[in-house]
C-alpha cells in the first residue's frame, strides 16, 4: 500500500482513451487540490494538519522517510518473530516425534539473538569473560593439585 | 528547510516564504501561477504579497509595493519566488534526496 501511494505522483496523468498520457497541467491546476488530496496520507502517517498546512515544506520528505523506516521495521519484525517460532518448533519438534523413546526437546536458547552492534558487542565480550573464567578455573584446580601434591608429600616426608 | 528570501528593509527584518495554507489562499484569492507570463501586472504582485503571508501579515499593500520597488534585480527576485512557491509541490511529488538551502538576498533601500 505504502510504496504504491509513494510511487504515485500528482503530476503523472492517466492515459486518454487511446492510450497516450493527456496533456500535463493545464492552466486550472490548482495546487490546492493536491494538497488537499495528500493531505489525509500524511495525517496517517503522523504529520500534524498545522504542521502540514503552516509547517515546513520539506517536512514531508522527513515523514515520508519515517514512513518507509517504520514499513522496514514491521517487515523486520515479523521477520524476526518468524525466526524464533521456526527455531521454536525445530527444538520442540523431537518432544512430539512418534515411536521415540525419550523424547526431548532441545534447549530453547537463554538470550535473543544478538541483532545489533551493542548486542554484538556485549556477546563477544560475555564470550571472552567465560573463556578467561573457565582458564582461571582451570588453572586455579591445577596450582591446587599442585599444591595439594605438595603438601601430601611433604606430610609424607615428614612422616617418614 | 524551506527556501526562504530574507532581507531587511528600513530597519525591520523580513523572512518570505510559502507555505501550503498560504498558496491555498493565493489561489482561493485567484492566484494561478500558470497565468504569470500571461498576466504578470495582475499575477506578480499577488505572488509577492503572497510570500509575506506566512511571516509578515500584517503587512499592507502599499509597503508591499514599496519594498518591491526596493528589490534589485527583479527579475531574479521573482525567479526565486516562484521557486519558492512550487516547493510545497515539489517536495509532495519528489524524490526525498533533492538540495536544499535558502536564498540569500538582500535588498538596498
Amino acid at each position: 500500500m505504502g510504496g504504491e501511494r509513494l510511487s504515485e505522483s500528482p503530476k503523472q496523468s492517466e492515459p486518454d482513451a487511446g492510450g497516450q498520457p493527456s496533456p500535463p497541467a493545464s492552466s486550472s491546476f490548482r495546487m490546492t487540490d493536491v494538497f488537499e488530496r495528500e493531505c489525509g496520507f500524511y495525517l496517517h502517517i503522523g504529520m500534524s494538519a498545522s504542521e502540514y498546512w503552516d509547517g515546513d515544506p520539506c517536512a514531508v520528505r522527513w515523514y515520508r522517510d519515517k514512513y518507509l523506516f517504520d514499513i522496514e521495521k514491521v517487515n523486520h519484525d515479523a521477520w524476526l518473530q518468524g525466526m524464533y517460532i521456526y527455531e521454536a518448533l525445530l527444538l520442540a519438534s523431537p518432544a512430539v516425534r512418534p515411536f521415540v523413546k525419550h523424547p526431548k526437546p532441545g534447549e530453547y536458547p537463554d538470550k535473543p539473538y544478538p541483532i545489533t552492534e551493542r548486542m554484538r558487542k556485549k556477546d563477544t565480550e560475555k564470550q571472552k569473560r567465560d573463556q578467561m573464567q573457565v582458564a582461571f578455573t582451570a588453572f586455579k584446580a591445577k596450582v591446587d593439585a599442585m599444591n595439594n601434591n605438595k603438601k601430601r608429600g611433604g606430610e609424607v616426608k615428614d612422616g617418614g | 528547510m524551506a527556501k526562504q528570501i530574507k532581507f531587511t528593509f528600513e530597519g525591520t527584518d523580513y523572512c518570505l516564504e510559502y507555505t501550503r495554507r498560504t498558496i491555498r489562499e493565493m489561489e482561493s484569492e485567484g492566484f494561478n501561477s500558470n497565468e504569470i507570463d500571461g498576466k504578470p501586472m495582475t499575477m506578480i504582485p499577488m505572488l509577492i504579497a503572497g510570500a509575506f503571508k506566512k511571516n509578515h501579515r500584517f503587512v499592507n499593500a502599499d509597503k508591499i509595493d514599496r519594498i518591491y520597488r526596493a528589490i534589485p534585480r527583479k527579475e531574479e527576485f521573482v525567479r526565486k519566488l516562484v521557486e519558492m512557491y512550487n516547493e510545497p509541490l515539489n517536495t509532495l511529488i519528489e524524490d526525498p534526496e533533492e538540495g536544499e538551502g535558502n536564498v540569500e538576498w538582500e535588498a538596498n533601500d
